[in-house]
């Protein structure tokens, strides 16, 4: 049935790439927009293209902002000196939801990943590196207390201290295996707080 | 059918909102993916027991027509609190977790594998020195298994006594030549300390195995061949890229 339209299966595709999104759901969702008054779908065109337009990552901290450098990266409110490291942009978002932290951030890409061949030169880890040779206070580990987040703030802990810069980590108030996005905002002040040298 | 069985989590992807999909290394039926729902939350009982290098007995719904089965279940079956933690020791069970991973097949199950990766592992764990040893004595395990074991005693190509230097690795011999008959476009020459470094680790008694002192270059030169060899005669077996990572965590 749905063979009969190649506009509506390159629909289906595309919406089947979105992460957890099966074939079928891609179905109903392509359906679903088929559905939609014409003014809707236009909005979402638009916020689609929007996003691809104007949405980009900051040079300095590579969190997705519309500006560069970012909000943050170029507030006279923020503490420059203090750097915090974190894997993804949402873990930006949930700390700034916390409204505690007053620093600056670094969006690494990710995590050391062995198994899937993901090594320092694949993140922002030399971006990092040049950030601190700069001068910097402090850099804070704030990385998903997973094996993976792990084996990073480990390596890059390695890198950093020769450098004569403050180097901590978030402490382990988030259990192992679970993701900083998740944590509810008391957790994750504690943990920001319970920083320790590493 | 829901199953019951040992695992090794190789593994593990961000899927959806919460959940986690895992690739692990099963006693029973070879390797495979699992989707653990809600696994990302704190709340989680799975939580802290689903990472890289975690055994775990886990019970799920095994469906022949499924590439990804559903987790309804999982404990720790062992602990090894001193591996993550340990930078050296995490790179080095990484390591492990990708030679097995290219060289395993989906589905494919291999209980005397999986014991092996069990006690390499505890070792591991238990390790007050010399880390890779236990990475070069599963490697050495994994290839047997496979079905390309070394052949250590003699020179591959004359039968003879490997007591002449230098000696040199024939990958496609899957041994050591002597000094009188290797070939003179081969690069790959190896010290006699690398040899019996091999013989150490290849016998079955873990408890030995840390007591062989190999300093850290000479070992990862050691694992370099292993890999090669895997690389090289192993079906679809790809180079490991975790090792760039080991060599940087022991050497720096
Ligand atoms: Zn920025
Ligand atoms: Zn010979």
């Amino acid at each position: 049935m749905l063979s009969t339209s190649p506009a509506l299966e390159s629909l289906i595709t595309a919406f089947s790439r979105l992460p957890g999104i099966g074939r079928k759901t891609a179905q109903r969702m392509a359906l679903f927009t088929l559905r939609q008054p014409r003014s809707e779908v236009e909005e979402l065109i638009t916020a689609l293209q929007n996003v691809l337009e104007r949405v980009r990552s900051c040079s300095t901290c590579f969190n997705i902002t519309e500006t560069d450098p970012c909000a943050i990266c170029s507030s006279s409110r923020r503490n420059h000196g203090l750097v915090c490291v974190v894997e993804e942009p949402n873990d930006v978002f949930a700390i700034e939801r916390t409204n505690d932290y007053k620093g600056v951030y670094h969006v690494l890409g990710g995590t050391l990943a062995p198994l899937d061949g993901i090594g320092p030169e694949d993140l922002r880890v030399r971006e990092l590196i040049e950030r601190v040779e700069k001068g910097m206070d402090e850099v804070i580990l704030a990385l998903n207390p997973t094996v993976e987040g792990e084996a990073t703030t480990h390596y890059l802990s390695r890198l950093l201290k020769p450098l004569g810069v403050r180097v901590t980590r978030i402490a382990r108030g988030i259990p192992v295996g679970a993701d900083l996005e998740f944590a509810d905002d008391a957790t994750l002040v504690r943990a920001l707080e319970g920083r320790i040298p590493v | 059918m829901v199953v019951k069985t040992e695992a090794v989590v190789l593994k593990t992807v961000k899927y959806g909102d919460t959940s986690k999909i895992i690739s692990v290394f099963t006693r029973e039926y070879g390797k495979l993916s699992l989707i653990a729902k809600g696994a990302r939350t704190s709340r989680s009982k799975f939580v802290s027991i689903l990472n890289p290098m975690s055994c775990i007995q886990a019970v799920f719904y095994l469906k022949e027509s499924r590439d990804i089965h559903l987790l309804s279940d999982a404990s720790s079956s062992r602990v090894h609190k001193n591996i993550v933690g340990d930078p050296q020791k995490t790179m080095t069970g990484f390591v492990m977790l990708d030679a097995l991973n290219t060289a395993v097949h989906t589905r494919e199950s291999h209980p005397v594998l999986f014991d092996h990766l069990v006690e390499a592992l505890d070792g591991l764990d238990r390790a007050e020195r010399s880390p890779v040893n236990y990475l070069i004595a599963f490697l050495i395990a994994l290839l047997r298994e496979a079905g390309y074991g070394l052949k250590l005693d003699a020179c591959v190509r004359c039968g003879g006594k490997l007591d002449r230097e230098p000696l040199v690795f024939e990958s496609q011999f899957g041994g050591f030549a002597c000094g009188r008959c290797r070939s003179p476009d081969t690069t790959l020459t190896m010290a006699p300390n690398h040899l019996e470094a091999l013989r150490w680790l290849e016998r079955p008694s873990p408890e030995v195995w840390s007591r062989l002192s190999l300093e850290p270059v000479e070992s990862l030169r050691i694992v370099h061949l292993l890999a090669g060899h895997l690389c090289r005669h192993v079906p679809g077996a790809r180079r490991l890229r975790s090792l760039s990572l080991l060599e940087s965590t022991v050497v720096g």
